[in-house]
């Protein structure tokens, strides 16, 4: 089986975090709607915590702001409002990656932003694939393993960093990518009088799965200089993409 | 992957992130910061043991690390996980437990060995399930304020924006003993990044010897901008 164009592969999650200095407090809900330009859907706040989530529609799906006092996220899901099918994708990965990094790149140049010790660009993309023997075989193009078909439960997860990114005052990035084969079913929930049953509807759909997290280390100890968040980001959108073209099982990537 | 080449029971050279699960050497974060709180405490304490004329005997600090629990998450992932329940249960039972000890300032005792314990075993993950039984708000004030002290201590960079928000939070405790915990733990932190919120917490603060330790912390740090 060969690898498929990179363009086939679906986004059901992307996300952006941002973990600025322990004394940088700057957490403004009313980013969502400035960047989104339209109001949000949800907004809570939990003052215990400290943490608040905004949530509303946005480009297809559903984009939430997850402010806490160690991390700001930025998330992008595929269900959208009134959705009844929680792992819905947004849609085709590079579509969506644009829509998304557009926000994002707009956001990480705002002057009210705090300041950054570490980014990073997460996503989970599905590509569909007719069964679990198809799956398991399409692994072999993108992991150095030779997967057999009759495995169960394989996953593959390998940080392969960069080495050089020395113009950003980073000394690496983290090129966290997670392989598997995944089954969604979708099941019915009957209740009556005698109790509730459950049975499963239709035959599961299976796709690869990668989750990627590309992100700069947790330990530096300088900030990133504000005018590099941006080239930042869509470097690490780079070679998120990279990985979900080649995989890990290219030359570069093959494990010693 | 087997790990048998990794057998030491020694300390562990400087910048060396394995270690074996049979190893019994601490954490090398948590022998550094023994090193500091030490220092630091014992500033304190002799100050406080000179102005009531008992002078403490030396102050010492021995642990062990469990290893052996499965990480599901890589260390360099970004993911935000969510608390573990049973590392939850295993934090509020730690607090509960240590309500019946006394502490001594700059003393271990079965609570701070088992915090420390937890914490170089379980690292960020265990920081996440202290701060979600903090925001319960159950905690006896003087376990809070006890463990406060010693989380200060223990981690590098990738935990101390946790550690950060946790006494950010002690700051604001309505207890003045919590308050006592969150002022020495940042003075543990040395990191001059927490004088604006220490002259922060002079401002509202309504006990005169919190005042003064917050002033002596606070001129600490002024010193190292």
């Amino acid at each position: 089986m060969a690898k498929f164009p990179v363009e086939e592969w679906q986004a059901q999650q992307l996300r952006l975090t941002v973990f600025p200095p322990p004394h940088a407090n700057d957490r403004l809900p009313e980013w969502w709607q400035r960047m989104t330009g339209t109001e949000p859907s949800e907004s809570t706040t939990d003052r215990k915590r400290n943490t608040s989530l905004v949530s509303g529609e946005f480009a297809g799906g559903n984009l939430t702001l997850g402010l806490a006092p160690e991390r700001i996220d930025w998330l992008l899901g595929g269900a959208a409002e009134g959705s009844v099918d929680p792992l819905e994708d947004i849609g085709p990965m590079i579509q969506s990656v644009d829509q998304f990094s557009a926000l994002a790149e707009m956001w990480l140049a705002l002057g009210d932003i705090p300041e950054i010790a570490r980014l990073a660009f997460g996503a989970t993309l599905t590509h569909p694939e007719a069964d679990h023997s198809a799956g398991y075989l399409r692994l072999r193009d993108y992991v150095p393993i030779p997967v057999d078909p009759s495995w169960r439960d394989f996953l593959f997860q390998v940080n392969v960093r960069t080495p050089q990114t020395a113009d950003y005052g980073i000394a690496y990035l983290n090129r966290l990518s997670r392989w598997s084969v995944g089954a969604q079913t979708s099941s019915r929930l009957n209740v009556s009088l005698h109790g509730v049953a459950v049975a499963a509807v239709g035959t599961p759909r299976y796709g690869l799965r990668l989750d990627l997290d590309i992100n700069t280390p947790a330990d530096s100890a300088e900030l990133i200089p504000r005018q590099y968040f941006a080239h930042l980001y869509r470097e690490m959108a780079a070679a998120g993409r990279a990985i979900a073209s080649d995989g890990v099982a290219h030359e570069q990537y093959r494990l010693q | 992957m087997s790990n048998t080449d990794f057998n030491e029971t020694g300390l562990m050279p400087a910048g060396q992130a394995i270690q074996a699960e049979s190893s019994t050497a601490l954490p090398r974060d948590t022998i550094e910061a023994t090193q500091r709180r030490a220092k630091w405490l014992a500033a304190f304490v002799l100050g406080a043991a000179m102005a009531t004329g008992q002078v403490p005997s030396s102050i010492t600090y021995l642990s062990s690390r469990m290893r052996g629990e499965f990480q599901a998450e890589a260390d360099s992932s970004t993911i935000a996980a969510a608390v573990d329940p049973a590392l939850l249960q295993k934090v509020k039972d730690l607090f509960e437990k240590g309500a019946s000890e006394f502490f001594h300032d700059g003393v271990d005792s079965n609570f701070s060995r088992s915090l420390l314990t937890l914490l170089g075993s379980r690292g960020a993950d265990a920081l996440a399930a202290i701060a979600e039984y903090l925001s319960w708000n159950e905690g006896h004030p003087e376990v809070v304020s006890e463990a406060l002290r010693w989380i200060a201590e223990v981690g590098g960079p990738e935990t101390l924006p946790k550690r950060w928000s946790i006494l950010r939070r002690g700051l604001k405790s309505r207890s003045p003993v919590v308050r006592d915990g969150a002022i020495l733990g940042f003075a543990a932190l040395d990191d001059r990044r927490a004088y604006p919120l220490l002259l922060e917490a002079r401002e509202s603060e309504q006990i005169r010897e919190l005042r003064l330790l917050i002033e002596s912390v606070a001129a600490r740090l002024e010193h190292r901008r």
